[in-house]
This record gives structure tokens, C-alpha cells and sequence, in this order.
């Protein structure tokens, strides 16, 4: 029927219903005249229109059954082909996911069984396997191995590697609140470095969020659900299903507006997701999803606030871009995201005590110029080297002093040597190796080493005095050894130290 | 043809970009519903279309959306997302067999009597052919629940017309099912 003839039929059925019933038929012979399948058809209209109609009751009212709700466990305790279903895992986006065992490899996985749609649908199981192939080919330690698609008794199901622990949705729920800044640090650093070997093999994940974080009771971290987990929209996420893209609260603005979507919007997640680890809430914490997309939608996500809790700077303007509005403004690769990570986990390191300004350790950036922490180091090696260099003329000299006190002289100046070196070395070392103890260390070590200096500089001073009236020229050079040593400890490392740790 | 909704404001390309966010927000409110409600409760679709839409209005700030634009939208989801269930049903009683032992006696009685909401959805397509308008409303009174005043203030139109279209509507509807029903 066409819209013309159908505004006909209105027409009429209308005139004929504001008619007396039994005036009906006669006035419609007159109307349609010997058009008999418009009358026909305006007749069947006027009878069903006293019969009740099928859409009377509103949908749900008569078939409340319909509505989401408790799905069943149907497949617990079954076998799917080589798989025995032997638990429940949870519910995700696109399925209820069980626990299973591989029985031909002896191995546990998890079995994700599809909706029906993806049996019943040939491009769209189509698509699902290109997708599930493409996950399947990543291979990183960060990244939960897809093992297969199988379509067992016209049911979809994804077989994936099995990931004992728990969530990074559940560790946040069992710890609320901000968490640890060098633990937030790991985790990123190893969700960003498995997202960037998939974007690097061209695999987007599409819906990155806590839930799809796993832990690993061995202390590693596993993003699963590559590229699979809202699979099916996409391009087509309008027509086919109405389903959202993605989750509320991590969707990118350019997935929620339909633009063309790439490995950015895992970075935008990603933004989500250090934002909620950093702050201990979501970004809009309390709204809903629908006002979360709607502000997605303006660009309107809030930043990071650095200072509530403390949030190093450089991990600050980190979110800040992830959650950029416009694709452009993030990161170009997710490998230059690792990076900026990586910086503001060196940059972090050395700060867990309250307050205090660490800069990197000596290994920080590679090739990078010098910075004052470095020369603090440096200078703390060259003490101890020329400390344990002053022992060869001391040896020299101990022949000319009085009565065996030579001896006497130069063992105390091993002893003074070793302890001055050693507490530099240490606190060199500690420097590189625990960056987080150097403030403890140097403050404990302070008074150790004045005391050493002193004690050394005493040391060159008597022994010049003594050896002065035969070998005057020996004795100006502990002297001016003496005064080198006080110089330095006085004036020189003071300097470098304060260069180094500028906050104390 | 133009529906009333589509007549609305400028932004409908921004309405139906929110549209899959309404669905699972719906989603989510229903699954919520059936969580608290007594089995056999008689669960009125309009309380969760209105939900989204209070959810939105809760925000001070943001106005972007009149109720009915939002109603609009909830009623496609609330359609989009009983016709999958629907859907999925189906495949499951065609289909395997380990589905079959879940599907006991009393739970497939216990959906009384069959509605076939699939063959309402394709008869609907086929009167948005016809009448798109006419279309929209059986959109939202069938799956969204919306009284006719409601329907009236997201179609913009007067509750006359509203009343007009719906008699032909349902009564075509009627007719085009039962039509199906016997011939099948």
C-alpha cells in the first residue's frame, strides 16, 4: 500500500466511524466507489476496531518476561565439544562468561557464550571471527591469550585463557579510596604497555574499564577482552542493536558521537581509569550514565585535581590528555603514553615519604643531561676516592714519625678513611638502587659524617706538625690536604647536596 | 514524512547519538526493577521510561533534553531491547539442547500467554512505511507505555489527533497479526 492510498484509507475510516454503525456500510460503497480492496480494507479496520488489539497492554505488562533479568547457569556441569563447563565467572557485556577445561590440552579457560544473535547473523559472525582471530594473534604477557572460536550446537562461544585473581574493579571496591601512587604507577604502566602491543598489531580493545583489569594472584596484570567486548557495535552500534559502544564512563566522546574510532579511545578509558585509580571515584562520580555520556558528549570531563589526593604533576597531565575531547590532543601512539608513564614513574619513585622532592635516580632518561642529583653522586664517589687515595702518602710518611706512632697514625687513618668512604658510598648506593630510603639514610649518616671529617682533617694536621720540622714540604701537603678536606665537607658538598635535594 | 519528534529541536543527531546510552541506562533500571519487585507484579513500562528521564533531570546544570525528546528515545530503547529478549527466546527454543533442560514446564508456563512481540515489531515497520507518525506512536504506547496525553506532548500534536491516529493504528495492527496468525 502506498502512503497516499493508506491516508485514503484513514480518511474514510474516520468519516465511517463518526457514522452511525449501521450507516457504515453504505456510506463506504458510496465513498470507494468500485474500489472494493478500500472498502474491504477500511471494513477490516472498522471490525477490528472493536475487537481488542494485540497492542492494548503495553508490551512489558503482557510479557514482563521480556524485560532483562536473571539469566540461568544453563551450562554449568555440561560439555561443549573438547570444553567442560565446570563454573560461573560473571556476566559481561556480551556474555554470560563461564569458568571451563580444555580437556584435549588440559588446561583451564574461560568460555564467554555469545548472544544468539552472532548464530544468526552471517556478516556479524563473520566480523566476530576476523575480530577473534586478530585478538587471538596478540601475544603479551599483559594480554589474556584468545584460544578460540567455537560454535558449538549453533551457540557462539570464545574461548579465552584462563586469568585466576580478581578484578581491578573488585580491588578497588575492596579498597576504597585513593590508591598508592607507585601502585597506581605499576598497574598503568602495565595496562598501557598491553594496550600498546595490541594497538601496535592494530587491535583496538573498545571497552577498557576495571572490570576488564584482572590480577593475577602472582602480582601480574591482565587486560582481557580484547577487541571483543563490544564487539558487535561499532559502525553499525545504531541499527543493529541500540547497545552502547562501550561502557558509560569510559566511553570516548568521539564513540559516543559515532565518529570513526582507533586506538585513542582505549587511551581515553585509559584517562578514565587512572583518573578513578589516582582519586578513588569516577569522574562523574554519583550522575548517571546517560547525564555521564551526555557530558562525554561536551567534552566535559573534569580533570584530575593534583593536589586532592597528591598526584605527581606529571601523572596529572597525563589523564589530562588521555581524557582529551578531540583524538588529536592524546597521545599519537599508545607507545609515547608508556613513555610519559615511565617518566612519571621515575619521576615518582624517590617521593613515598610526605612531601619530599626527590628528583630521578641516575638512571632516569638514559642519556640525559646531568642533574644535580647526579653530580651529588658523583661528588660522593670522589670523596671516597680521594679519602683512600690520602692512605698512599700516609704509608710514606709513617717512618718518620716518633716511636711507632707512624703506625699508630695510619691505622687510625684507615679507620677514619673506611668510615668516612664507606657512609658516601652508601649513600650513593642507596641513591640508586632504594631512591625511596636516601632521605632516612642521609639523615642518619649526617653526624657520622662530620664526625669522620674532623676527624680526618685533625688526623692530616697533627701529622703534618710532626713530620714539619724535617719534611716541611710533606707537611704542607697534608696541610693543604687538610684544608682541602674541610673545604669540601663545608662548603663544596653542602652545595651539591642542596642542588640535589632542594626541599630540605 | 516527518514524525512530531523529529521535528523538534535542531540537535536530533545529538538525541540519537544518546540513544544507545538511554538503552542501557533502561537496561539497567529495569534489570533493577525486576531485582525489587515481587514475581507477578505487574511492571508499568512508563515507571521506567520516566526513570531516564528524572535521571536526567536530577542534573542542575544540564538542560539539554525536553522530557518528551528523552521519552522518545527510552520507548525506542524499551522496543530495541524487548525485541532482542524476544529474539534470543526464540533461538533458544529452536535451538540447542542444553538449552532445552533449562526451559522446564514452569517456566514456560509461567510466562502466560503468548505475545508475539516480534510479529507487533515487523508489523510496525511496515506501518512506518505507511505513516510514520502513526508508527511513533505505537512505539510509545506499546513498548514506551505512554498515555495518549503523554504521546501527545512527545509527538507534538493535540491529544485529538493523537486519539485518531492510535484507532487506526491499533486497529490495523489487530488486523495485520491476526492476518499473520492464520495464515501461518
Amino acid at each position: 500500500m502506498e502512503p497516499e492510498r493508506w491516508r485514503r484509507v484513514n480518511e474514510l475510516f474516520h468519516a465511517a466511524l463518526s457514522r452511525d454503525a449501521r450507516d457504515r456500510g453504505a456510506f463506504l460503497r458510496t465513498a470507494c466507489g468500485d474500489d472494493d480492496s478500500l472498502r474491504d480494507e477500511v471494513l477490516e479496520l472498522l471490525g477490528a476496531h472493536d475487537e481488542p488489539s494485540v497492542v492494548d497492554r503495553p508490551a512489558v505488562e503482557a510479557d514482563p518476561a521480556l524485560l532483562p533479568g536473571e539469566e540461568h547457569d544453563a551450562l554449568i556441569g555440561r560439555r561443549l565439544g573438547p570444553y567442560e563447563v565446570t563454573g560461573l565467572l560473571g556476566r559481561g557485556g556480551m556474555g554470560i562468561v563461564y569458568r571451563g577445561f580444555d580437556t584435549r590440552l588440559e588446561r583451564p579457560v574461560a568460555i564467554k557464550a555469545l548472544p544468539p544473535e552472532y548464530t544468526n547473523d552471517d556478516r556479524l559472525r563473520a566480523r566476530l571471527r576476523r575480530e577473534a582471530m586478530a585478538a587471538a594473534a596478540l601475544s603479551h604477557p599483559g594480554i589474556a591469550t584468545v584460544f578460540a572460536l567455537e560454535e558449538v550446537e549453533g551457540h557462539v562461544y570464545l574461548v579465552h585463557e584462563f586469568v585466576p585473581g580478581r578484578t581491578l574493579r573488585a580491588t578497588m571496591a575492596a579498597e576504597p579510596g585513593p590508591m598508592a601512587i607507585p601502585r597506581v604507577l605499576a598497574i598503568a604502566g602495565d595496562v598501557a604497555r598491553a594496550l600498546a602491543a595490541a594497538h601496535a598489531a592494530g587491535v583496538v580493545h573498545r571497552d577498557l574499564k576495571p572490570e576488564n583489569v584482572m590480577h593475577t594472584p602472582g602480582g601480574a596484570v591482565k587486560v582481557v577482552d580484547f577487541g571483543l567486548a563490544r564487539f558487535e557495535h561499532g559502525d553499525e552500534r545504531l541499527t543493529r542493536t541500540g547497545g552502547l559502544p562501550g561502557t558509560p564512563g569510559y566511553i570516548a566522546p568521539e564513540v559516543v558521537r559515532g565518529d570513526p574510532v582507533d586506538a585513542r579511545a582505549d587511551q581515553f578509558a585509559f584517562g578514565v581509569l587512572l583518573w578513578e585509580l589516582v582519586t578513588g571515584r569516577h569522574p562523574s562520580d554519583g550522575a548517571g550514565d546517560t547525564l555521564t555520556a551526555a557530558r562525554v558528549l561536551v567534552g566535559d570531563v573534569p580533570g584530575i585535581d593534583p593536589d586532592r589526593p597528591p598526584c605527581p604533576p606529571a601523572l596529572a597531565r597525563i589523564v589530562t590528555r588521555c581524557l582529551a575531547e578531540a583524538p588529536r590532543d592524546r597521545y599519537r601512539t599508545t607507545d609515547a603514553l608508556v613513555a610519559a608513564l615511565d617518566a612519571a614513574a621515575d619521576e615518582a619513585a624517590p617521593t613515598p615519604s610526605a612531601g619530599e622532592e626527590t628528583p630521578a635516580p641516575a638512571d632516569a632518561g638514559g642519556s640525559s643531561a646531568w642533574t644535580p642529583l647526579h653530580w651529588w653522586q658523583f661528588h660522593q664517589v670522589a670523596i671516597s676516592l680521594v679519602y683512600g687515595l690520602t692512605l698512599v702518602p700516609l704509608w710514606r710518611v709513617r717512618e718518620w714519625m716518633p716511636d711507632g706512632w707512624g703506625l699508630v697514625a695510619f691505622v687510625a687513618a684507615v679507620t677514619v678513611v673506611g668510615a668516612a668512604g664507606n657512609l658516601r658510598l652508601h649513600l650513593w648506593f642507596t641513591s640508586r638502587v632504594y631512591p625511596e630510603q636516601l632521605s632516612e639514610q642521609r639523615r642518619r649518616s649526617a653526624s657520622w659524617k662530620r664526625l669522620t671529617d674532623t676527624a680526618f682533617a685533625v688526623l692530616l694536621l697533627t701529622t703534618a706538625a710532626v713530620i714539619a720540622p724535617e719534611h716541611n714540604g710533606w707537611a704542607a701537603f697534608f696541610i693543604g690536604l687538610a684544608v682541602t678536606g674541610i673545604l669540601s665537607a663545608r662548603v663544596m658538598e653542602p652545595a651539591t647536596t642542596r642542588a640535589a635535594f632542594p626541599s630540605e | 514524512m516527518r514524525t512530531g519528534a523529529q521535528s523538534g529541536p535542531p540537535d536530533d543527531d545529538a538525541l540519537a547519538a544518546l540513544m544507545p546510552v538511554v538503552y542501557d541506562e533502561l537496561r539497567r533500571i529495569a534489570r533493577g526493577y525486576l531485582g525489587r519487585e515481587r514475581p507477578g507484579h505487574t511492571l508499568q513500562p512508563t515507571a521506567l521510561v520516566n526513570e531516564v528521564y528524572l535521571r536526567l533531570r536530577k542534573d542542575r546544570a544540564q538542560d539539554w533534553q525536553t522530557r518528551a525528546q528523552v521519552i522518545g528515545i527510552a520507548a525506542r530503547a524499551m522496543r530495541q531491547i524487548l525485541i532482542e529478549a524476544a529474539r534470543a527466546r526464540n533461538a533458544q527454543k529452536r535451538g540447542a539442547d542444553f538449552v532445552r533442560v533449562t526451559l522446564d514446564e514452569r517456566v514456560a508456563a509461567g510466562t502466560g500467554p503468548e505475545v508475539d512481540v516480534l510479529a507487533v515489531d515487523a508489523a510496525l515497520t511496515r506501518l512506518a512505511a505507511l505513516d510514520a507518525v502513526q508508527a511513533r506512536l505505537v512505539e510509545l504506547r506499546y513498548f514506551g507505555g505512554l498515555t495518549i496525553d503523554e504521546c501527545a506532548e512527545a509527538l507534538r500534536v493535540s491529544p485529538a489527533t493523537v486519539k485518531r491516529h492510535w484507532a487506526v493504528a491499533r486497529a490495523w495492527l489487530q488486523r495485520e497479526i491476526a492476518r499473520e496468525a492464520d495464515g501461518a
